[in-house]
């Protein structure tokens, strides 16, 4: 009773929490840390997780359900780096980001997917995706969509020249041979 | 307390899916007063993720082809640790979010008995001759893109529309196919490429995975519905079937439901119920409806209600080509497809056959997560944008199908333990491949292989094969099984209960096999086909 009717309910859904995950200002530091290390720039364009924002997109989208196990997390790495993972050295955050991968798989890929889903949906990567790649990508799927020639049957990679095939009509089925 | 939400109608149809609005939509043309149970929503264009910029996440969560992911509150869980259900609760049912591939069985399909018999399995009590033309009638009302011609099919006519357009990874792969001599042919999509039937053409943006907004995929919420509503049908949707109920001379008299929206149950009565919840709710609701008179459910006195599950043996790749795919733009549903070893040949060890499929893709992040299989994820630091590059618009996404034998052992049953929302049994079900079907499938696996090789790629996965095989279950079928006796078989050839006259089911569980090809096709063929036969049968009963 009361469940929404139509649509989702907001705990499975993609879209945005009405409240951002309660992180400290140390530990989303820590968090924009991480994530500059899993995604850094790439040097020819690509901006690092950081940049653009996904700390935030992590706080906006995570299941409220998982908050704690990911303040775990984040607490594992500042443990290992001996602080915020903001105040060590780029080394000293590698090498913590790697103890937590080894010693909490299950946070590390869970930080690692929404990290990748997180940085995708960007649109300032989107948009590194048409400016460095020079590919036409949109930052989603509609409204623009894409054009694409129509089927052309005089092609022989669409439609085969030659084609081949067979299929047995009903009163030919007859019993097979088995060896078992 | 239970209310009498109704008068008397003609026909109950349970579940609003391909077969059941396939059913709604045919008896009210000719007449019958119809009222139809949906437990999910009527979903809105806006509910789809499409334009969102985390549209990527969605498939990982709501938009999740697994109940078990969604937990949404109109989904029931499968208990299970063998396979992952695809199946969704909405108006269109599963139809709200599939790749629309557009596969008919073939002649042979039907007639598995004669040709092996293996397992029991036996033949179908119809033939492809008898279903051909209710084939041709869903493919009008659906709206199905695709070209005529294919030597391994019967002659059939023209596609209301012509073939959806090829990306350039279709042609990389028609050119594998070229190179080893194999069949392919361009494939049958459930989506319009031209305006069709009032609704809008497909505009290529990849997402059929998450439904359409546009509508140009063929969900049975935009093709059979507002026509069925028109005709009289009462779709009464966030209206959950909570089990059907009898009279005292062992019919079918109605069912008992539950309004979602406030918690009160109704009762509606019928002189026909039509039980049309898929392959896992059908025997679900017929297990959980046992009374006095049948206490191990309905339809089942032979104890077959649930056994015979099918899912098909499947296995997707990844094939990863140096050269650009464009596999982010188009239909998600096959580009081509490959029937070279679809009938049988004992030559393989196995009985039964493959299809191969060439599907399109996702977006950069599934890419950067390693496609489809998802185990080659780019790696995190300093390289991660390199291994991306690799990834991004470079793969192709193919599925093997092959058949899988109607075994008594993969069975659905009610859980003991947990329940859905509003404290109805979950579905449990047991599944593993038998030993045919797993030399069937790993031979799959190595012709889609060879062929991804063929055509240039320079890497291929696959979801694993052997003790960790987990399949995808996109396909759910047997379950309920048209047959020819009441000792093989939950339901005759015109999907009427052995055991209640007046009980009918209609949708994959009806399947005898499951042939090597994406059912909803024939499902949606089998609903209309079982709406006449209603018709016809309808004065017989007593």
């Amino acid at each position: 009773v009361n469940q929404p009717l139509s649509g989702f309910s907001p705990i499975a859904s993609s879209l945005p929490r009405e409240a951002p995950a309660a992180f400290s200002l140390q530990e989303m530091e820590t968090l924009k840390a991480a994530v500059d290390q899993i995604i850094p720039p790439s040097g020819d364009g690509f901006p690092s997780a950081g940049e653009v924002g996904v700390h935030h997109f992590i706080a906006r989208h995570l299941p409220p359900d998982d908050d704690e196990a990911f303040r775990a997390g984040l607490h594992a790495l500042e443990a290992s780096a001996g602080g915020s993972l903001a105040s060590v050295v780029v080394e000293q955050r590698i090498a913590a980001l790697h103890a937590v991968e080894r010693d909490r798989p299950d946070f590390f890929r869970s930080l690692l997917r929404i990290t990748y889903y997180g940085y995708y949906s960007r649109p300032a990567v989107a948009q590194a995706i048409r400016d460095v790649l020079g590919y036409n990508y949109n930052d989603h799927p509609q409204p623009y969509a894409y054009r694409l020639p129509p089927f052309d049957a005089r092609d022989p990679l669409q439609k085969p020249a030659a084609p081949r095939g067979a299929y047995v009509e009903t009163a030919r089925v007859r019993r097979v041979r088995r060896d078992d | 307390m239970t209310s009498v939400a109704n008068g008397w109608v003609d026909v109950l149809v349970i579940g609003a899916g391909m077969a059941g609005a396939a059913v709604c939509k045919r008896l009210s043309e000719k007449g019958m007063r119809v009222v139809c149970l949906e437990q999910g929503p009527l979903l809105h264009p806006m509910e789809h993720p499409h334009a969102n910029d985390e549209w990527e996440l969605s498939f990982a969560r709501e938009w999740s082809w697994d109940p078990n992911v969604r937990r949404l509150p109109q989904d029931y869980p499968v208990v299970t640790d063998a396979v992952q259900p695809y199946l969704f609760n909405a108006v269109g049912g599963s139809t709200n979010h599939y790749a629309g591939f557009w596969h008919r069985l073939h002649p042979s399909d039907f007639r598995k008995g004669t040709e092996h018999g293996l397992e029991g399995t036996i033949d179908w009590p119809m033939s492809y001759e008898d279903l051909a033309p209710y084939y041709e009638l869903n493919d009008r009302e659906v709206g199905v893109s695709g070209l005529a011609g294919d030597p391994a099919h019967p002659p059939r006519t023209e596609r209301p529309c012509p073939p959806l357009p090829h990306g350039r990874y279709a042609s990389l792969m028609a050119a594998g196919f070229e190179k080893l001599g194999w069949h392919w042919w361009p494939a049958d999509n459930a989506i319009i490429s031209t305006a069709y039937d009032g609704r809008l053409p497909c505009n290529n943006c990849v997402a059929c995975m998450a439904g359409c907004p546009r509508g140009s995929l063929g969900e049975a919420r935009v093709t059979y519905w507002p026509k069925a509503v028109r005709n009289g049908v009462d779709l009464r949707y966030n209206c959950r079937a909570e089990r059907i109920t009898v009279d005292g001379r062992g019919r079918a008299r109605g069912a008992v439901y539950i309004d979602r929206a406030t918690g009160a149950r109704h009762e509606v009565s019928a002189d026909v119920v039509v039980v049309a919840c898929n392959a896992i709710g059908t025997p679900r609701l017929l297990l959980n409806s046992a009374c006095a008179l049948f206490p191990d459910g309905l339809a089942n006195r032979n104890g077959l209600v649930g056994k015979h599950l099918m899912h098909h043996g499947y296995i997707l790749l990844d094939c990863w080509f140096e050269q650009e795919t464009e596999q982010y733009k188009g239909a998600f549903g096959a580009a081509i497809y490959c029937q070279e070893f679809y009938e049988t040949d004992p030559a393989r060890g196995a009985v039964n056959g493959i299809t191969i499929t060439v599907g399109g893709g996702y977006g950069p992040a599934s890419a950067a997560l390693g496609g489809t299989v998802g185990r080659a994820v780019a790696p995190w630091g300093p390289g991660h944008h390199l291994e991306f590059r690799r990834r991004f618009n470079h793969d192709v996404f193919i599925a093997v199908q092959s058949e899988d034998l109607p075994c008594a052992w993969n069975a659905v049953t009610l859980d003991p333990e947990r329940t859905d929302t509003d404290g109805i049994p979950a579905a449990r079900v047991s599944y593993s491949l038998h030993p045919n079907d797993e030399k069937l499938l790993a031979f799959g696996v190595e012709r889609a292989r060879e062929v991804a090789f063929a055509a240039g790629a320079f890497e291929v996965d696959t979801t694993p094969l052997g003790p960790a095989y987990k399949p995808p279950a996109w396909h759910l079928m047997g379950t309920c099984r048209m047959g020819n006796s009441p000792q093989d078989s939950v339901i005759n050839t015109y999907h009427q209960s052995w055991d209640i006259p007046n009980l009918f089911i209609c949708d994959g569980s009806a399947m005898t096999t499951g042939g090597a090809c994406n059912p909803t096709s024939t499902i949606g063929a089998l609903g209309l086909r079982c709406a006449d036969m209603i018709v016809a049968k309808r004065r017989e009963l007593p």
